[in-house]
């Protein structure tokens, strides 16, 4: 059924394309963005976008026609436009959901500020408010401004009002298209939270009405801006035309169609589709560098002082969108705008919209030796497959968004930098899935990963199991029953998602289908239920072998064999329990290792709460450990692995911190 | 007062090695705690041993250096403590230096370090002084750098950056010249018997009169030093004491303590340059 409605809906935006491809262009481009008219509504709610293969349009149930002019000199945009919305839930609307994002900013009543602590994902309080504010809301086919009506969309705190609820006069019948004329100015507040100014600076982010996603049973997924969370919408296009100052370097969700000067100001008409959200930075400063990626065009922006991170970032992007286009399906979309904003406005740095992501790190940073461009500029690529291709909703789960991403760009920094992929320099490298490990063990037990981000107790909470212990998890999983498997349950998620809004449900079963039951549970277990687990080896015992001796009574009468003596004998014996303490069964291998230093292996299927190896040798043994290779990330305590009957000297340890002693005292104190 | 040259510390092997063994001890001292704390982790259960700390990835080592995120603050204030101490006892073999190099005459260990010990309390003041003026100097040029780097707010970041390196750099620079007086100050309690006010005005007024000839002095052998860091460091990443075998790291502790030895001769190069620097200019002028 889903294959034949995806079909059906193909079919139907290959036409719609064609006829909308034909209207632009005998329309020429317009001065002032032109709303549908009502009978076109329906053909403009679903009306593809540039640049995604027709094969594969999906429903647009939200779709935006904005005109903004940014007053670079107040940091506030006024606004005029349509909202052309679809009711594609199986119930009639008898109300509307608007996000108004920006006012979270707005005063410290919000939710996102009222909190004395900086709780916000950037760890920044507002400097200077931010806001919007909706002149006018017309509903065309209701002949009605819903604007005066509106009551908070969260009844229990009216004192937030990033959540709108919208009373309709009469009810939206499923299938059903409604068109909005709305006029609104937004003010933007000081860098925060991935949207604002800085001097001259203006990243434009969260800025417009947003119309809130109505689920197929007809329940709206509303919701007020909280400091951990992010944001959810349906698909739709985008036709967004910008009034800037002449000099301004713009960059924008979507593909440039117009540009045009006028006096002093420039007017730029962007267009994308499908997308869920629009974003866009202008800064006089902006140095560009541009390159064609197989069939996208990449434009990358960036300070005057960044030539060295922009050749990082390029070479990030350049790598990542190919790579990740071969795992998780084509990157369906014929540009990517790359923002790397100044160092003053860093706070911009590390978000990601669709089709345009923000990078970010001091000027210094490619001389650091860690690769902060490279993870963050991979990171943010990656978010254009789980969340802005596959739309997951990042306030109920934003594990889907970030986790995943997370283990796709561990993954990736670790397939093209190898053991120094997070640092390399000074004789010593260190991987990215090493640190990661780091913030997510021994958390396993806090709070439930696959949690909405408004229950984790604060950001670090968020951060540590949502990133780190998603990525850790899954990168336990690639290790243990194998990378390439893991890859093809993420292709396959990824392709069988691909401009829908799946939960945690379709990703499970994408790893249940490549990689088996036990894969499955494990990942469920770690991620839904707070599972854990932690390998200990225990017990460890040898001794040699011999003869039974005493006395016996066998019936050819009673023999007493003395016992040997324990100094001599053939061969050894040797006896090691390993314990699995929490819920995740996972397979491991124990490496047992005698004073000779052979080697033997056994494996354990991980089922149960102990294993015990019996070994036989010829020599005493003398270490065990479980897991060698550390394929178990999630292992909460990975120095309980081993057991031995001698331990090592830490001589290494003992050699450097000499060493260092030494250089430390003829410098100090000579 | 003697007037005497002083003596290369190539014809003073002993009292080097004196230096370095008593240097080598106190750093022993130092990194026991430190060896302690991380075998504490149970490194020495795994047939690797602490090899795994070394290992490329670092996975071992992040989950050591995770589990003693909380014991290290204690952990470095301890070993400043204990450092400061050290720092103030290993003058005594470094004032037996100086006065083994202020000499051309062969006198007894014992006697070298009897004149040691008797001008070790004016050494300490002097020290103490010189440390003082460096804290100071160092904090107003942070401060100084902070201000520069704000006024330059308008222009690029690594600008204003780059700025207040800068100045930072040019401070380092007065802290190290401080050092320099300081150590021509010692080497007059050394050779004249001073006190340490004398001694450090004696240091100030020889090194005003030749700064070059003092710089060098210093710089020569404090570049060959950094050279033999850099040396060893390449020696013993070539080493590689993550991959088995103990040899390596036998062979890198060899390394590493050759590295040492030589800094010592390097800074018996320069108290020998800072007592002639002394016996030349310290005096006052006629």
């Amino acid at each position: 059924m889903a294959a034949r409605k995806k079909l059906a809906e193909a079919l139907a935006g290959v036409a719609l394309f064609v006829l909308a491809g034909a209207v632009a262009r005998a329309a020429g481009p317009p001065t002032q963005p032109q709303a549908p008219s009502p009978t076109a509504a329906p053909a403009a709610a679903t009306a593809p976008g540039a640049g995604v293969p027709s094969a594969e349009q999906p429903a647009r149930l939200a779709s935006y026609t904005l005109a903004a002019r940014l007053d670079t000199a107040t940091h506030r945009i006024s606004a005029t436009g349509t909202i052309t919305w679809r009711n594609a839930s199986r119930v009639p609307a008898h109300e509307l959901y608007l996000h108004l994002y920006l006012n979270a900013f707005k005063n410290q009543r919000s939710l996102y500020l009222r909190s004395p602590f900086d709780e916000g994902r950037s760890g920044a309080h507002a400097q200077d408010w931010g806001y919007v504010d909706v002149e006018r809301l017309v509903a065309r086919e209701l002949g009605t401004d819903l604007w005066p009506t509106r009551v908070p969309g969260t009844p229990d705190d009216p004192n937030d009002e990033t959540d709108v609820r919208l009373p309709l006069p009469r009810a939206v019948e499923p299938g059903a298209t409604l068109t909005l004329d709305l006029g609104f100015s937004a003010k933007l507040p000081v860098i925060v939270e991935r949207t604002g100014y800085y001097g001259d600076f203006h990243l434009v982010a969260q800025w417009f009405p947003k119309i809130a996603r109505l689920d197929e049973d007809g329940t709206w997924a509303h919701f007020r801006f909280h400091p951990q969370a992010e944001f959810y919408a349906d698909f739709g296009d985008y036709d967004v035309t910008l009034d800037v100052p002449a000099e301004a370097v713009v960059g924008a969700t979507g593909r440039l169609v117009e540009t045009r000067r006028a006096g002093a100001r420039r007017i730029e008409r962007y267009r994308a589709g499908p997308v869920h959200d629009f974003a866009w930075v202008a800064w006089p400063d902006f140095r560009e560098r541009r390159a064609r990626i197989g069939a996208v065009d990449v434009r990358l922006l960036y300070p005057p002082d960044g030539e060295k991170s922009a050749d990082i970032e390029l070479g990030a992007v350049t790598r990542g969108l190919t790579h990740f286009s071969r795992l998780y399906g084509d990157y369906p979309y014929s540009t990517l705008t790359v923002v790397h904003p100044p160092d003053a406005a860093a706070a911009a740095g590390g978000m990601e919209y669709p089709t345009l992501i923000t990078t970010g790190g001091p000027w210094y940073t490619p001389w650091l030796g860690a690769r902060a461009l490279e993870s963050v500029t991979l990171h943010e690529l990656l978010h254009q497959w789980f969340y802005g291709i596959v739309a997951t909703d990042e306030t109920r789960f934003p594990f889907l968004d970030e986790g995943v991403t997370t283990y796709a760009e561990l993954s990736a920094l670790d397939a093209y930098y190898g053991s120094g992929s997070a640092f390399h320099g000074l004789g010593y490298d260190v991987q990215a899935t090493a640190l990661a490990r780091v913030f997510a063990a021994k958390r396993g037990e806090d709070v439930a990963v696959a949690s909405p981000a408004a229950e984790f107790p604060g950001f670090r909470s968020l951060a540590a199991l949502v990133y780190s212990r998603t990525g850790t998890a899954l990168e336990t999983i690639a290790r243990v029953y194998g990378r390439s498997k893991l890859e093809r349950a993420l292709g396959r998620y990824a392709r069988e998602q691909r401009f829908a809004h799946p939960g945690p449900e379709a990703l499970f079963g994408a790893v249940r289908a490549e990689l088996g039951e036990q894969a499955a549970r494990a990942l469920e277990l770690a991620l839904v239920r707070r599972g854990r687990v932690d390998f200990v080896v225990r017990e460890l015992q040898t001794a040699r072998e011999r003869t039974p001796a005493g006395v016996f009574d066998e019936k050819t009468g009673r023999t007493t064999v003395p016992a040997a003596d324990p100094a001599t004998g053939g061969h050894f014996r040797g006896r090691v329990v390993v314990f699995r303490h929490g819920d995740i069964e996972l397979p491991v291998e124990v490496e047992l290792v005698d004073t000779g230093g052979r080697r033997t292996r056994f494996h354990w299927d991980g089922q149960g709460t102990h294993h015990v190896v019996d070994w036989r040798g010829d020599a005493p043994l003398a270490f065990a450990t479980v897991d060698p290779e550390h394929r178990v990330l999630l292992d909460d305590d990975l120095m309980n692995n081993g057991s031995s009957l001698e331990p090592m000297p830490a001589l290494r340890t003992l050699e450097r911190a000499l060493y260092f002693a030494q250089l430390g005292l003829g410098f100090f104190a000579p | 007062m003697t007037r005497t040259r002083p003596v290369s510390p190539l014809r003073r092997p002993l009292g080097v090695t004196l230096y370095f063994a008593s240097h080598a001890a106190a750093a022993l001292l130092l990194s026991l705690p430190t060896v302690a704390l991380v075998s504490g982790t149970g490194v020495g259960r795994f047939p690797e041993g602490d090899r795994l700390l070394f290992q490329p990835g670092g996975v071992v080592a992040a989950e050591v250096a995770g589990n003693l995120l909380s014991a290290i603050p204690g952990h470095v204030a301890s070993l400043l403590g204990a450092g400061t101490l050290l720092a103030v006892l290993l003058l005594v073999p470094h004032t037996a230096l100086l006065v083994s190099l202020s000499s051309r005459e062969n006198e007894s260990q014992a006697a070298t370090w009897g004149r040691a010990i008797g001008r070790v309390p004016a050494t300490i003041s002097l020290s103490g002084l010189a440390l003082l003026a460096q804290a100071l100097v160092l904090f107003a040029t942070v401060t100084l750098a902070g201000w520069l780097k704000d006024a330059l707010g308008g222009t690029t970041t690594r600008h204003a950056d780059l700025a207040y390196l800068a100045a930072i750099a040019l401070g380092a620079c007065l802290v190290l010249a401080l050092g320099i007086v300081r150590d021509l100050g010692r080497a007059a309690v050394v050779r004249d018997a001073l006190d340490s006010k004398t001694a450090l005005l004696a240091g100030l007024r020889a090194f005003a009169t030749a700064p070059l000839r003092s710089l060098l002095g210093w710089l020569t052998p404090a570049l060959a030093g950094v050279a033999l860091v850099a040396l060893g460091a390449l020696l013993a990443t070539a080493l590689d004491v993550s991959r088995p075998g103990a040899w390596r790291v036998w062979l890198v502790a060899l390394v590493h303590q050759l590295v040492a030895y030589a800094l010592c001769f390097c800074r018996a190069f320069w108290l020998t340059a800072s007592l002639e620097v002394v016996r030349v200019y310290g005096d006052p002028a006629p």
